[in-house]
Parts: C-alpha cells; structure tokens; sequence
C-alpha cells in the first residue's frame, strides 16, 4: 500500500482490506467492485488501482466520501508463483549448474498485480525452458546475490568467479550464468580474466524481454546456453540471439562482446573477432572461430579475483576537460582506461590538451590506457604525431584492439596484481584471455 | 417441413424463445499507431522484412484446458512476421519498448465514449491481453479501458476500450502462419453492449446506430477498418459468438439462423435423452477391405493412400442428417469439426446410399461396425492417423450433441454460421509496465468536449433544412461524406450542389462505366473553382469525367467561363440566325454551343434581354 496517498492510505486500512482483496468502492454516487490492486511506483498516488471482474485495471481519483468495503479475502498467494508441476531432470544428462545473479532473465512478472518477482526454483526455471530438461541435468541453481545488471560491482564479479570454479571443481561439465543484459560483458570480461587454468564452457546469458510473454527469448537463450555450456569449448562467453528471429544464438568470447543495442534481441554482437559459434535450439553447433580452447574434464579452475576498485573509465570529446584527471589522482586511483578517438587520440595541441596531465599522472605511477570510441578496429601508437605524443613521450599504453569496457575491466584485475607500470604494459600488452587479436578477421566488422 | 412449421411459430416470439444478443464492435481509428509513430496503413506490396518466431511457454502459464491445448498446439508453429523497412518499426516487431500513447488516438476513442454517454476512468491503466495466436509479436495485445457506462436507445455499453490492432493473417501452412506487421498496433475502440438486445431486428438497428457515432469521429473508413461480432443464446442454449459479421443486412438473419440452430440442437438433445443415449463407446474399425470393390469413385480415390474408418453413433439415427439451419444438417457440424483434424469431410450413414455407395454397401458397413436399427455410422477416408483425429473430434461433437448447444466461436458464412474453435476462458490481463497509467485530466477532458462532434444522426437534421432530407440522408451515408463536410467548411460554395455531385452525379457517371480518377484535392479545387465562378456548376459531370488525376486545372480548361462579351456575341448571334423560333428552342441551342462554359440562369437572362432588343 506504500504507493497510495495518505487519505487513500487511511481508506484502505479502515477497510480492513489488503491488496487483492475483492472490495466494493462508492465515490460520487458511482460503485465499482473488484480486487485492490497496489499502486504503481508512477501516476497519480491519490488514484486507487481497482481489477474489474472483466480483467481491467482502473484507476479512481479520491474524493471526500469515498467509501470503500472489503467483501472477501483474496485468493492469497499474490505475488507468489502458481502450483507448478514437479520436473525432475534426467542424472543421465550432463551435469551443469546455474547462477542466478538477477535481470530480466530470472524475473517474471506477477499477472495481477504487474510486480516483478524473482525466479528462484529449478522449476520455477524449467517453466521458461522446459526443453532445458532434455539437454541438461541442471542439478543446483544458486544465487549467490540478485541484482540489476546497472547495479553490479567488481566485488560481484569476485563472488560468481568463486561459484563458478567451485561448480566446475565438482563435477559439472559446465556453468550458466543468468544475468541482466546492461553490464553482461563487463561480467563475461571479468570471469574470463579471474577463472584461471579454465577447461571447461562458463556460459553468460541474459534476456531482452521478460518471460511473461510468450514472445520471451528466454526460452531459445537458456536452450541454446545448455547445449554451449555441455560443449567442448571450453571459453567464457555469452550466448544469446544471433538475429531478430527465433532461429540461432551466438557463442561470442566474454572479451569480445559488447552491448550494441537498448532493446534488441540479437543486442550482442562480437567486436573484432568472429563469434565462437552459433548454436542452434536442437543441438547443432557451427563453429566458427579456430581459436578456442578444447574441454579437458581432468584439469581444474581457480579462481584469481584481487581486483583495483581504483580503476577508470573516461571518455575524451571536443571540449572535454583533462582537469577531470586531477580529481582521480587526488582520489587516489591508480588506473584509467581512456576513451580516445579514432585510432586512439586525446586532444594534444590545443588549449584543453590532455599531454600535461597524463604526462604527471604517469610520472606518478598511475596507469593510463587508451582504447578507441570506434569500438572496432585496433588504436595504434604511431601513424600521426600526436599519437607519438602520447604513447611515446606521454607513456600511456596503447590497449590494442581491445574495446573500452574489456580494457576497463583488464586494467584493474591487472592492477589488482601488479602496480609496477612497466609491469602493467607488460600485461596489458599481453593477451591473456582472448582479448587481444592479432589478426583481425575482416567479416567481423559490424557481425 | 415440419421443423420449419415449428419453428415459424416459435420464432414469432422471440422473448418466449429467450434470445439474448450482445453486439461487440472494433472501429478502427484514423490516426498513426497507438504505441509508435509508424503510419496505420495496410500495404499490398511485397514486404522486405521478414522475421520468424516461436512461442514460448509462459511462467506460470494456467487458465483454462482449451486455452491450454490451443497454447500447446501454436507452440508447434514458427510465426512468420512480415514488415517494411519504411513504414514499421522495432517496436511492432517487439524488438523495443512501447512508446507513450497515441493521445490523438485516445483523444478520438474518449469522443467516441462520450456520445455514447460513457464516464471516463480518472486513471488510465494499460493491460496486456495474452493473446497465444501468434497473431502479436509479444505475445500479447494491449489494451485500456477508458471509459464505462454507456449506452445506445436503451442497451448498455458497459465498457469502452482503446486498444491495439492485431496483425493481419496473411497465410497458414501445416507448420507456420504469416502475419503481416502494418496492421499490428493501429489504434481501434472496442464497443460491447451487453446481452439485452432480444431480436434480430433490434440488433441490426442498435449496430447501425453504433455505426453512424463512430462515423460521426475521426475514424477509418472501408473494408475492414470496423469488426463485428455478435454473442447469441437462445433459453437453454448457450452462448455463441459469432465473427466477423460482415453487414448489417447479414446481421439479423444470421441471428436468426443462429437461434434456428440452437433451438433444433436442443431439440435433438431431447430426442437423443428419451432414446437414452449417454455415451458414446470409441469403437473406431477399420473398413477399407469391406469397400474393395465399391464404384464410388470418391471412396477409390481417398482409399489409394488411406483407409476408411467408421464409428457407431448409437441412437443417432435421423438425427445427423436433420436440418438444423437451412442447408445444413447435423451432419455439417460433425464435419466441421472433422477437418479441424485435416480431413475434407465426412461420410454419415443418414444421407447413404450417395456418393457412388450402394444401399448394399451401406448394410455391409452397418453391420461391420455392429449398428442396429436405431444406430446411425460415421466413415471419414484419410491416412490413419488423421483419419482417427478426425472421429475423435466428430466423436466429441456428437458427444455435446447430447447435452444440447456447446459454447463456441463460429465464422459467419453468409446467412449461415460454421464452428471455428471453442469458446476461450476469460483472457487472462495485467498491466503493461512499460507504459505509464495515464491521468486523466480536466483539461483534456475539456478539450475532448470542446471538440466532441455532432452525431451524424443530428448532422442529418442540420443538412435536412439546406437541401431535400433524402439528399442529406444519401451524403451522411456516402464514402464521400467526410469530403463533402471537408468541402463545405472549406469552401463557400452551396451545399446541396456538393451533395448531389458527391452522390448522384458521382454514381451516374460510374454506372456509365466512366473511371474517375478525381483526388480529395480535385474535388476541393474545382469546388473553389466553382465558387470563384471560374466554371459553371452545369459543367461540372463533364469536368469529372475527363479529370486525370491531380490535374484539375488541365480538365478545367475547356470549361472555363466565357467571358460576358463573348458570351453576348455568341447570344445575339444565334438570336439572329434563328428570328422567329421560340424562346425555349433558342436557349437550347446557345446552351449546347457554350457546352457547359456559362451559367444556365445568366444565359436566359442575356437571352431575354437580346430578344427583347
């Protein structure tokens, strides 16, 4: 009742009546009769939100001598999920085990009260992708936390990297992870740097549209997520739609991947790199990139998480201010990883030049990497003058054809190990997971 | 007939016979999308986009077992969705969030409710309406109710909705059906009156009067821009809704018809009782080597890559092959139900010896299938398993057949009306969280009234006082009506001539073959054209008729006024050239010779003056 106004507050409680509950209500000589609904964080807070026998929710604006009566107690258990019929999977199957982190993917929407909850039950799961049965035995789900993908920090990252090689120590042939979409390749980025000695597929996997529709993509996601992670590509990946239709998912490396649209299904697409492969909902797999690591069920995964929590990203553009680096020195941080233009440029001669302060910032022992705002493509230290400036007189490093979040991502996790800068180069330099290419695949442009 | 006897006279009485109809109208409305900006026009060229989809199970999916096994059956099917780069978008392919509500759109259906006299909600709440049809992309409709408390004469309009337009079906095969995008999402106001409506006659009237109020608002106009169907139950009968009615001359007849049905069905319920018949045993037996050497060239053909299996009605017999609307039987039903499962039809043991089988044959099969005399068969010809789907569904038709009229959804065809699929529970609705509730304000309620137009009903009376009421009575029912009120506001020109033109002159010149290929704009040009006494209204078929399109002024030219000196020239010449002739003869000839370049009235006044000289 937290949405309501006080005078509509007031109502309800002297009604005795609680939200579901089937009430008569009488305002300006009109009754309506229906279940009380609880107010939606937006909208009028002195409107009350009755469910009509018919289905529709309406809203009616408090006025003095409105009456309202409670005729019967609702059905109970809004909010929670409806009986469900028991699903066991298959021993027989290959093991695998879930992490459930949050986001659309593990949430589902209450049909009368429109709340989102969270899916926490195997079941509950099983109920979005019932095939999941037929592929694996999906033998624990856990949730080690819930969160909104926009709301994830390193420290998490840590949390599921531990679960992750604790469930592939036991026995599973591999892991999902479910996970809301904004921050999954920041995550995919972080278990590929902090799962070391990895022989076995860490699957990520998201939803761009909630599984209370049957236009959910859920359901082909977790399918083709499965099979991924019982295959013998023994990466960390993402695995969702490859296009607008229901046809295929794509296996694209966790330090390859990126966010390319708000709402779209197929939203992850692979920077400069072909996918891993595509993976369709009956099984089939296509591999499609050479380099990837084969299953070895014998070895076992550590997890290495120490982490920089003083780590930066910026984004250069006309008119931006370098003064913004002064204020991360006086915070103390220790690495920045700059969004540069085109093949890696901050502003150089002109009179908001960036030069003098990273120069100091370097002297003083922070890291400072640069990647590109193209998004694809390799930044390079040496085609003009002003990316001699940088990267030779200025000593920031140059991050290859490494996209902005994953050298974000990179740096501190270095960090967390080193904080001796020509170390630092060393390791950034140094492809560690996959995320840097030396060869750049022409198709992959804009895949 | 005997049936026919009985039925004329219960018919007579329709409150005895307690029929109840409910009339629910779809209006589309003339505005961009309801959820996004894309134009809401149908589109017949090829699309260049195409998406297929599957559906997925749902969390906590319930509701209803037919709901359930219709759910189960779409889950088969991959959804074909077609689109245009330049007139759909990512939202009608459910690949981005909704955007804010068309308020034009809301605005028109908050009109529309008001003339019905409906109370506006303070607080809009759009819901989803799962829909498991495939025929939206999210697998869901949106929808709003706006309003609640109508009525028309005396029937109620409980409720008004907004609500989103599914997509249009454009084809379907065994593993896929294809809908077309450009539908999906136009804005249209649902109209549901409750069931008081108690005769055919009263529910044709009571649509026509729905119809002239939305026509009165800015709504679309033509082949399927406005839905109807109609729910009928007769006492002890149930309810039955039947789609897509297509006019309202149909209306009242299939009404009737429907109540035909449903009073033979219970009629041949209480036959069925006083035989005691209960169940009916699933004994289905395979016949194809009793038919072996039959003539009937329907059964050799089927045969060739199928088998022929019967099951026995018991206590059926007489009953299959009664009429039960005019030109189908029981037996029709049974077969409707039949090619749900794929087959073409059926074969029952009521209408035999037919098709090329003999009276013999028939006894064989009797026997076969352990029929007595009351009993009555069934054969469908199809391979195995769709012929066994097929008696299973004819099985559990016949098997409704004992308790009376099942609650259905039926298609109108013609004055007649088919099974389509059972009646769906009650559709499952929550909110769409995507889309804020919408307050209604005073404001916006102000200027809804403001603009609330006048009823077509009391813009008839207007236009009855400025030209003959049978004129108005033609133009408010025209196509062209919302160019002749766009005409006359726009232009000062008489009314009545607009009218006529609009109406009779339009229809004249088609019913001569003539294509007229005039724009909304021609019309209004030549109607200022008019107006500036540029052309003379007699000219105004002929300009008509030979307009191409978008070019007015070109067809105008050859009509053109005369200039008043030319015009006394050509006058005094014919004048002389014909001394002695009565007036009216001359008149006729100077008219024909101007053909259409003056004005009749100013013609006999230079005449006269011209004479009298």
């Amino acid at each position: 009742m937290t949405g309501y106004s006080q005078a509509l507050k007031t109502l309800i409680k002297e009604s005795g009546a609680g939200v579901g509950d089937r009430v008569a209500v009488s305002v300006e000589g009109e009754s309506y009769e229906g279940l009380l609904m609880p107010r939606p964080d937006i909208g009028d807070e002195s409107c009350l939100i009755i469910k009509l026998d018919n289905g529709y929710n309406i809203g009616l604006k408090y006025k003095k001598g409105m009456e309202m009566k409670k005729l019967s107690a609702g059905e109970g258990g809004l909010g929670k999920a409806k009986s469900i019929s028991k699903l066991v999977f298959d021993p027989k199957k290959p093991p695998v085990s879930l992490v459930a982190t949050g986001g659309t993917i593990s949430s589902r929407v209450d049909y009368k009260t429109g709340g989102v909850y969270m899916l926490m039950s195997p079941e509950e799961i099983l109920q979005s992708a019932p095939e999941l049965a037929n592929v694996v035995n999906l033998r624990s789900i856990e949730s080690p936390f819930r969160k909104a993908s926009e709301d994830m920090e390193p420290k998490d990252w840590a949390v599921i990297a531990k679960h992750a090689a604790k469930c592939l120590n036991n026995g599973d042939n591999g892991v999902i992870v479910t996970h809301g979409t904004d921050t999954l390749h920041y995550t995919s980025a972080a278990l590929s740097f902090m799962l070391k000695n990895l022989h076995k597929p860490v699957v990520l996997v998201g939803a761009q549209r909630s599984s209370d529709r049957g236009s959910a993509d859920t359901t082909m996601n977790l399918i083709c997520s499965a099979h991924a992670a019982i295959s013998d590509i023994a990466e960390v990946g993402i695995c969702m739609h490859g296009s607008m239709n229901d046809d295929y998912c794509l296996f694209i490396r966790g330090t390859k991947v990126r966010k390319m649209h708000t709402s779209r299904r197929d939203a992850f697409r692979p920077i400069n790199e072909y996918p891993l492969a595509k993976v369709w909902p009956d099984g089939r797999m296509e591999k499609m990139n050479k380099n990837c690591k084969k299953r070895n069920d014998k070895e076992k995964a550590t997890a290495d998480t120490k982490f920089e929590e003083k780590t930066a990203l910026l984004k250069v553009y006309p008119g931006s201010d370098p003064n913004v680096l002064d204020y991360f020195a006086s915070k103390k941080y220790r690495g920045i990883v700059i969004e540069g233009t085109g093949l890696g440029h901050v502003p150089t001669q002109n009179v908001k030049t960036w030069i003098p302060q990273i120069k100091k910032l370097v002297k003083d022992g922070v890291a400072i990497a640069v990647t590109s705002q193209t998004i694809y493509g390799r930044v390079n230290a040496n085609v003009y003058t002003n990316l001699r400036i940088l990267y030779h007189e200025a000593g920031a490093i140059p991050c290859e054809d490494m996209q902005p979040e994953i050298a974000y991502v990179k740096l501190g996790w270095v960090l967390g190990h080193t904080k001796d800068l020509d170390e630092v180069r060393k390791l950034m330099l140094t492809n560690m997971a996959g995320e840097i290419t030396t060869s750049i695949d022409a198709r992959a442009f804009l895949y | 007939m005997v049936w026919l006897k009985a039925w004329n006279m219960v018919s007579m009485n329709y409150k005895k016979l307690g029929l109840k109809v409910g009339i629910e109208i779809h209006q589309q409305l003339d505005t961009h999308k309801l959820f996004c900006e894309c134009p809401s026009s149908l589109r017949s060229d090829a699309p260049d986009i195409i998406i297929k989809r599957k559906l997925h199970a749902v969390v906590g999916e319930t509701g209803t077992k037919d709901q359930a096994a219709e759910y189960e059956e779409a889950r088969k099917k991959t959804f074909i969705y077609e689109a245009y780069s330049d007139s759909t978008c990512l939202v009608e392919m459910d690949e981005e969030p909704p955007h804010p509500m068309n308020m034009e759109a809301l605005r028109i259906a908050m009109q529309i409710a008001m003339l019905f006299g409906a109370k506006p909600v303070d607080e809009i709440q759009v819901m989803r309406k799962t829909v498991i049809d495939g025929s939206n992309t999210s697998g869901f409709q949106r929808t709003a109710l706006i309003a609640k408390g109508g009525s028309i004469d005396s029937v109620k309009i409980p409720f008004i909705n907004l609500e989103e337009d599914a997509g249009r079906r454009i084809s379907e095969d065994e593993s896929s059906i294809t809908f077309r995008l450009d539908r999906l999402g136009i804005p249209e106001v649902e109209i549901a009156t409750d069931a008081s409506i108690n005769s055919p006659e009263q529910a044709a009237s009571v649509a026509k009067k729905i119809g002239m109020i939305l026509r009165s608002c800015h709504v679309k106009r033509g082949i399927g821009s406005i839905r109807q169907d109609v729910n009928v139950s007769i006492k002890n009968g149930e309810r039955v809704e039947i789609k897509h009615v297509q006019n309202l001359r149909a209306m009242s007849k299939l009404i009737e018809n429907e109540a035909l049905r449903q009073w033979n069905l219970i009629e041949i319920s209480n036959e069925l009782k006083k035989r005691g018949v209960k169940k009916i045993p699933r004994d289905f037996v395979v016949l194809s080597s009793k038919l072996e050497h039959t003539k009937s060239n329907l059964l050799k053909k089927s045969m060739n890559d199928g088998i022929v299996l019967g099951v026995r009605l018991p206590s059926f017999s007489g009953l299959i092959g009664k009429e039960i609307q005019p030109g189908r039987r029981l037996g029709s039903e049974f077969a409707d139900h039949a090619k749900t499962a794929g087959v073409s039809g059926i074969i029952h043991s009521d209408e035999l010896p037919a098709y090329g089988i003999t009276e013999e044959e028939k006894q064989i099969l009797s026997r076969a299938l352990n029929c007595g005399e009351k009993d009555a068969f069934v054969l469908v010809v199809a391979r195995p398993a769709v012929a066994e789907k097929a008696l299973d569904r004819v099985l559990q038709r016949a098997e409704q057949t004992i308790d009376g009229v099942p609650r259905e959804v039926r298609a109108a065809e013609g004055t007649n009306t088919r099974f389509l699929r059972p009646m769906p529970g009650a559709a499952r609705l929550y909110p769409e969280t995507d889309i804020p509730p919408i307050k209604i304000t005073k404001d916006f309620l102000g200027d809804v009234k403001s603009a609330l137009p006048k009823t077509l009903v009391e813009r008839e009376k207007e236009l009855s006082k400025v030209m003959p009421a049978e004129l108005a009575r033609q133009i408010i029912r025209s196509r062209n009506y919302d160019l002749f009120e766009e005409i006359i506001s726009e232009i000062k020109t008489d009314p009545k001539l607009v009218a006529t033109t609009l109406t009779s002159i339009v229809k004249d010149l088609k019913r001569k073959g003539i294509i007229i290929e005039m724009s909304k704009d021609d019309y209004k040009e030549l109607f200022r054209l008019v107006a500036d006494e540029k052309v003379s209204k007699d000219a105004i078929p002929q300009i008509i008729e030979h307009a191409k399109r978008g070019e007015i002024r070109n067809a105008v030219k050859r009509f053109e006024m005369l200039p008043d000196k030319e015009l006394k020239k050509i006058i005094s010449e014919i004048v002389k050239a014909n001394q002695g002739k009565p007036k009216k003869e001359i008149m006729g000839i100077v008219m024909s010779r101007v053909s259409g370049r003056a004005d009749g009235k100013k013609v006999m006044k230079l005449l006269e003056k011209e004479m009298r000289k």
